[in-house]
């Protein structure tokens, strides 16, 4: 890319961002939706909107969204157990892997190569569901199944991502037992004592 | 002289190296290959397992990065500060191995190999039975004094956690296991006895001496 070019898209960059900032303070779901948009195929934009809402967070002196949604997360694995016992879906699918695959590439995280981003947009929406060891033996059937080319990098990079779902897929059982592990059990005396005063972090 | 005992864990193991090849679909390096490097990356491929290395790998990263991995809170027991050489986190769909980067190739190398063994002797069998989880954390050993005195250093330390969410701890018998089959998965005695027999009349047979001959002679190889 050339000088020219980097200055062009950098504004085009700053652009979006002043559109981005305007619309959070006007509600305006449709321009923040377009911006995001723009911003799953352009990593360094997505970079740039994330630092807004770091700061737009720090400035309300509110958590942010991953430390709110862990804190959901941890109070109902805490207080509804049972609702988490069982997997809550069935094996993931092609088509989940390449779509963490892309949100991982969208945000800078892990880039793809050209060639590679192209089939990983083949496979997104592939309903061909993954339940055996996630192996070699298996980005090789995926391969085979779906005709689809990629580098063999690439597939290593499948095969990651599918270990990490395939994991996922206890998550009910492994967070019931953590929870349990962390309840401690009742004795007569103290089940009648009162209830000690909530975390102010719980409650926020 | 061997025991029983010990002819059935050798056999174990032995069982368990071929079955890592088969479930990779490759064979092991034989004598005659111009690289004898055992390819660990394919035998952790093949048991649906994944390796990540980490700058400065504690209780407190290998907790972090697991957590960043999988959509829930992984907690590990013990001192956050604690270093390791290498971390084991698996369930029934699969693991990861964790190793320390800081660490020499060859050691790191054995912690990925130690790691695989437990996978496979001792995680698979629990796992399959209906524990959710096994863990096992490899803390960091001092290299130059685990050579001085030939000794492995501290064991690891295996947990399990079972869907009553029980905790065990795993056998002491388990890291010796570990550490064998790594051995034997690195350094295949088909392959190293003609090494053994040929350099040790020339470096003796102290064991660190002739260790560190068969090391630079794999370099040879491997570069």
């Amino acid at each position: 890319m050339t000088p020219d070019t980097n200055a062009s898209a950098q504004a085009r960059r700053d652009a979006s961002v002043e559109r981005y900032i305007l619309a959070l303070d006007a509600a305006d779901f449709e321009t923040i939706s377009a911006v995001l948009a723009e911003a799953m195929t352009d990593p360094t934009l997505a970079q740039l909107l994330q630092e807004v809402d770091a700061a737009l967070h720090a400035e309300a002196d509110l958590p942010t969204p991953r430390e709110q949604a862990k804190t959901v997360r941890r109070l109902l694995r805490q207080h509804l157990p049972s609702a988490f016992a069982e997997p809550e879906t069935g094996p993931p699918t092609v088509g989940d892997v390449a779509a963490r695959l892309q949100a991982e590439h969208a945000a800078g995280r892990q880039p793809l190569l050209a060639g590679d981003l192209s089939a990983n947009t083949e496979l997104l929406g592939n309903r061909f569901e993954l339940t055996g060891r996630p192996s070699q033996r298996m980005t090789r059937q995926v391969a085979e199944a779906t005709g689809v080319q990629a580098s063999d990098h690439y597939w290593e990079r499948f095969r990651r991502a599918a270990v990490a779902l395939l994991m996922a897929r206890d998550a009910g059982a492994i967070q019931l037992a953590a929870a349990r592990r962390r309840t401690p059990k009742r004795t007569p005396n103290r089940a009648s004592s009162p209830p000690p005063p909530p975390s102010p972090v719980e409650e926020s | 002289m061997t025991t029983t005992g010990q002819t059935e864990r050798d056999q174990r193991i032995a069982e368990a190296i071929r079955r890592a090849y088969d479930d990779a679909d490759i064979s092991p390096p034989g004598i005659l290959d111009p690289s004898r490097i055992v390819p660990l990356q394919k035998l952790l491929a093949g048991q649906g397992l994944t390796h990540s290395e980490h700058p400065s790998l504690r209780r407190r990263e290998a907790a972090t990065y697991l957590s960043r991995e999988l959509p829930y809170e992984v907690e590990i027991d013990g001192n956050p500060e604690d270093e390791l050489s290498g971390y084991l986190f698996a369930n029934s769909f699969g693991g990861w191995v964790l190793v320390d980067r800081r660490d020499p190739i060859a050691r790191r190398r054995y912690t990925v190999a130690h790691e695989l063994g437990h996978f496979l002797l001792h995680a698979q069998p629990r796992l399959a039975a209906g524990d959710i989880v096994f863990s096992e954390a490899q803390p960091k050993v001092d290299e130059a004094a685990s050579v001085d005195n030939e000794a492995f250093g501290p064991g690891g330390e295996v947990q399990l956690v079972s869907r009553d969410a029980a905790l065990e701890h795993g056998a002491v018998a388990w890291e010796t296991e570990a550490n064998q089959f790594a051995a034997a998965l690195l350094m295949p005695a088909d392959l190293c006895q003609p090494l053994a027999e040929q350099y040790g009349p020339r470096c003796g047979h102290r064991r660190a001496v002739l260790a560190k001959r068969l090391v630079l002679r794999h370099a040879d190889y491997a570069g």
